[in-house]
């Protein structure tokens, strides 16, 4: 089964996690953490990243920030106070998803 | 680190990839600028063009236009939340009296001259919408291009709202008609009247928060910088 399409749900709450934990990120600071935690198992494309980080911020979830970097401008990510909500409430989910996949893959059949 | 001159042409990169809006452009350029540092970092001896096409294939895209398809749903689902939030503002009283009070106004002068009351109200909140829309409008003109550079903030537009005043301004012309008038349908038109006016403003206070918001983010095409 390709893995992409299994984590493909997950980009979500993956991304409002990263930035609970980092304050903010940019989107390329984004993808690399990604590829860094899970050891290049999960590649965020940015084809993926981008239309979702813009659909968080016109929902309010996030707000952006832009700022001199070397000799570019860059726009960074953090949460808003509904973002942050909406993370613990993200996480949650996901994390009862899990569990139910562990009991669904631990069934013996009969 | 990059030099002006490969950023430039990352911005003319993007453009060609069909990436006309500045807003748009420039968290593309980063990124690519991004991923090109660390493939010539990686393999000294690319050449820059190289690494930008090994840095552009893995957005999985033939061009950037459906990215910018993406930016541009998102971007209007923001207007129309930022428009809603501003409007249920003013839905306060210290807003609301100053708005009934700029009408009363209106409606006082105009009815020295025209008797009818749905006639004078329908005149008043016309010319009162017609001039919020055009000034909003005309703000996000002033916007669209800086310095050569459109932004995809100016996707909005007020003239539907001017459309669909017509409806409403028929409907109070109908209440001229002798026997059309009744103190249920003068409510009636007064209230949708008032939360038509309220939602006008409401379109321009928008556009000043869009323009407060693109001068804040994009200081170099303001002069501002």
């Amino acid at each position: 089964m390709n893995k992409s399409s299994l984590y493909k749900g997950c980009l979500e709450p993956i991304v409002l996690q990263l930035l609970q934990t980092h304050r903010r990120m940019y989107g390329y600071e984004i993808t690399q953490t990604v590829k860094e935690i899970t050891k290049g198992e999960l590649q965020i494309t940015e084809g993926a990243l981008y239309p979702l980080l813009h659909r968080l911020e016109a929902e309010g979830l996030l707000e952006a920030e832009m700022q001199m970097a070397d000799n570019r401008m860059r726009k960074y990510y953090s949460l808003t106070k509904a973002g942050k909500e909406e993370t613990t409430s993200a996480i949650g989910e996901l994390q009862a998803f899990l569990q139910t996949m562990t009991h669904l893959t631990n069934l013996k059949l009969t | 680190m990059l030099t002006k001159e490969q950023i430039d042409s990352l911005f003319d990169f993007c453009r060609a990839q069909g990436v006309k809006y500045y807003d748009v452009q420039v968290e593309l350029v980063d990124h690519l600028a991004n991923g090109i540092e660390e493939e010539l970092a990686e393999h000294p001896d690319w050449s820059f063009q190289k690494a930008l096409a090994v840095v552009f294939a893995s957005f999985g895209y033939v061009n950037f236009k459906p990215l910018v398809r993406e930016r541009q749903k998102s971007i209007q689902a923001y207007c129309w939340r930022l428009w809603w939030v501003l409007f249920r503002q003013q839905l306060r009283w210290p807003a609301m009296w100053v708005i009934f009070g700029v009408f009363l106004l209106g409606y006082r002068m105009l009815s020295m001259r025209y008797q009818t009351l749905s006639f004078t109200i329908c005149i008043t909140s016309g010319l009162f919408i017609l001039f919020v829309i055009f000034a909003g409008n005309y703000r996000l003109k002033v916007l669209e291009k800086r310095k050569g550079k459109s932004l995809l903030v100016t996707y909005l537009t007020g003239f539907p709202l001017l459309l669909g005043y017509f409806n409403i301004a028929i409907g109070y012309l109908k209440l001229t008609i002798p026997g059309h008038v009744s103190g249920l349908s003068i409510l009636l038109a007064g209230t949708v009247n008032f939360a038509y006016v309220l939602l006008c403003i409401a379109y321009y206070r928008t556009v000043r928060q869009l323009e407060k918001q693109v001068k804040r983010d994009y200081p170099e095409i303001f002069n501002i910088a």
